[in-house]
């Protein structure tokens, strides 16, 4: 079973590392007894990680088509946390699970998301939010294959919520969906996806929010964005509002735009090759994406370590928020290669 | 400063034509810059200022259909923008964009690398590069905490010209094209654009300044001032060109000068 981590002391909030349990051997290896998950308790820091018993390993779930295993995190009161939620390297993540949050009143998650992997997985986050509650999440997602469905419920008065997702898709077929409902007074919910699309990807991509006739004062506002960079890929974007109080604020657009010409000659001009111009245009929008989402601080912690997973060569430690912007665009060199590499262009 | 033929020059433009969406903005300009020398270009809106400046560096929307270009010994229009910025020509642009989501002191030091790279020179790491930036930054104006922002974005207008400064000031071009640098700046910033233009001037920099405001170009003390009219070097003078044509405008003022002369 792999391990859970929780790296203390963090510079203000408790940070937990959730990983799937990497899959048996082979079908006759002895099945775990129970949880993927590790369980973490801090009493004092408020949060409680809880795993559900599910018989069998991850395979047999799969294969009976049962439901995915499921963990469960409450924030208490007034709590602070930052979850970080990746595959481990050498994992090829191909396990289904979902996620159930439950946050307190006042209590706020950052929950920063890597999924470099290819496997194909059905990822769900279901959020319920209490008064005042934060819930923040950035997605980077290898968008190959697989889906990623985000349910935010905002039951409290005064709730926030955003998602933000940057999702790189360069051949097969993804599925991305944030949904959100507000319940409460005055809340606010903000769903921004950007898809970098090339190849022959095809991806859906869908933002949903519906305010409740309850939910006098709420604010919504969905920004969904695609850039073909290479290739003939087919993106979907739908954004969908659903308002039943007359009292609301809600804004939304949908843009299939192309790559910003002024800056990438801009950059040429200072020197950088037509593909280092290219990559760091990109890597700046996903940086500009997640950064609205979540602290800088705690993204450069995460991005750091997205060369092991991609198979990148790691990048080198620092203290400088272009970690952030190298470790982006590695990602993007890895997982959009058209865009990266040009006949006869040379970085040097 | 010449309009012609110039074998010392290290940027040497003849009959230079160029359209844009089909439409003849230059007509066959001439001119030449030896190394050190500063020549402002002044013109009417829409006389094509703008479209040398970025036709030199080549934009892909400005094509050209005719003349020739050299940077020192290289073709300029047979190579693409990247390699006209690492022959050493260096653009400052009218209306700098935004690269959202990226700092500004790595867009810079990424920029400074594949220039030294290009050079045969070491790469600088960050701290080292960091120090610099911060010292060139305090010279011309701009505040440290920009560098830490995305490049030009959310920046006010004089801003993001000394933020160009800054560029210029880092990357050191042999021949520079500062197109309306001095728009939007206060007059600590028209200051500084002057401080710059005489420390790259010292340094070998050839350089060419768009400009329609008499203060900065008398303080730029220029080689030459050039009138361009239709696409065309139409006069070449010195700062009592400039002097006329800030006084009575474009239509008026060369004749000015000729009555003058």
């Amino acid at each position: 079973m792999d391990t859970a981590v929780l790296d203390t002391p963090l510079h203000r909030a408790h940070q937990l590392r959730l990983r799937a349990a990497p899959a048996p051997a082979s079908a006759s290896a002895p099945a775990e007894p129970c949880p993927t998950w590790v369980y973490l308790e801090d009493a004092a820091a408020g949060f409680r990680l809880e795993p559900l018993t599910w018989a069998g390993a991850v395979p047999a779930l799969t294969q009976h088509g049962g439901e995915p295993p499921t963990l469960r995190l409450q924030l208490g009161a007034g709590a602070h946390a930052v979850l970080v939620d990746t595959v481990p390297p050498g994992d090829d993540g191909a396990a289904d699970w979902q996620l159930e949050l439950q946050l307190g009143a006042g209590a706020w998650l950052q929950h920063l998301r890597l999924r470099p992997e290819r496997s194909g997985a059905v990822r769900q986050v279901r959020a319920h939010l209490g008064a005042d509650a934060r819930y923040d999440q950035a997605l980077l997602c290898a968008a190959t294959a697989g889906s990623d469905f985000t349910d935010v419920r905002l039951e409290g008065d005064r709730a926030r919520a955003h998602v933000g997702s940057v999702l790189l898709a360069a051949a097969g077929r993804f599925e991305h969906a944030v949904h959100t409902e507000q319940r409460g007074r005055d809340s606010q919910a903000g769903i921004e996806t950007l898809v970098l699309a090339a190849g022959s990807a095809r991806v859906d991509a869908d933002a949903r929010s519906v305010h409740a006739p309850q939910a006098r004062g709420a604010r919504v506002r969905q920004r969904l964005a695609c850039i073909p960079v290479a290739g003939q890929p087919r993106v979907r974007l739908r954004p969908h509002l659903e308002i039943l109080h007359d009292d609301v604020q809600a804004a939304h657009g949908a843009t299939w735009g192309a790559l910003p010409h002024d800056a990438v000659f801009f950059a040429c001009q200072r020197g950088l090759s037509a593909a280092q111009a290219r990559r760091l245009v990109l890597a700046g929008m996903a940086q500009a994406v997640l950064e609205r989402t979540v602290d800088a601080v705690d993204l450069r912690r995460v991005l750091r370590g997205w060369g092991d997973t991609t198979g990148e060569a790691p990048q080198p430690p620092g203290e400088t928020s272009d970690d952030v912007t190298d470790a982006l665009q590695a990602a993007l060199t890895h997982w959009l290669q058209p865009l990266t590499v040009d006949a006869g262009d040379h970085d040097g | 400063m010449t309009t012609t033929q110039d074998h010392t020059a290290v940027l040497q433009v003849q009959d230079l034509a160029v359209e844009v969406a089909g439409r003849p903005v230059l007509r066959g300009v001439t001119l030449a810059l030896r190394p050190g020398q500063v020549a402002v270009l002044m013109g009417a809106n829409g006389s094509g200022k703008s479209t040398l400046g970025l036709a030199l560096a080549g934009h892909p929307h400005y094509q050209v259909t005719g003349g020739q270009a050299r940077l020192g010994d290289a073709d300029l229009l047979a190579l693409d923008a990247t390699a006209r910025s690492r022959a050493g020509l260096f653009l400052s642009f009218q209306s700098p964009p935004d690269i959202p989501g990226v700092r500004n002191n790595l867009f810079l030091r990424t920029a400074l690398n594949a220039l030294r790279q290009h050079r045969g020179q070491a790469q600088i790491d960050a701290y080292d590069f960091l120090s610099a930036a911060r010292a060139e930054a305090a010279r011309v104006g701009l505040p440290e905490a920009l560098l830490g922002r995305a490049v030009n974005e959310g920046y006010s207008g004089g801003e993001r010209k000394r933020n160009e400064l800054l560029q210029l000031a880092l990357l050191q071009p042999k021949v520079a094209v500062l197109d309306e640098i001095d728009s939007g700046l206060d007059v600590d910033g028209v200051r500084a654009v002057a401080a710059m233009v005489q420390a790259q001037r010292e340094r070998g920099t050839a350089m060419l300044v768009v400009s329609h405001y008499l203060h900065l170009i008398e303080s730029l003390e220029p080689d030459a001032v050039l009138r361009l009219d239709a696409g065309r070097i139409a006069e070449t003078g010195d700062v009592a060109l400039a002097r006329a044509l800030a006084r009575e405008g474009y239509r008026n003022g060369s004749a000015a000068v000729a009555q003058a002369a």
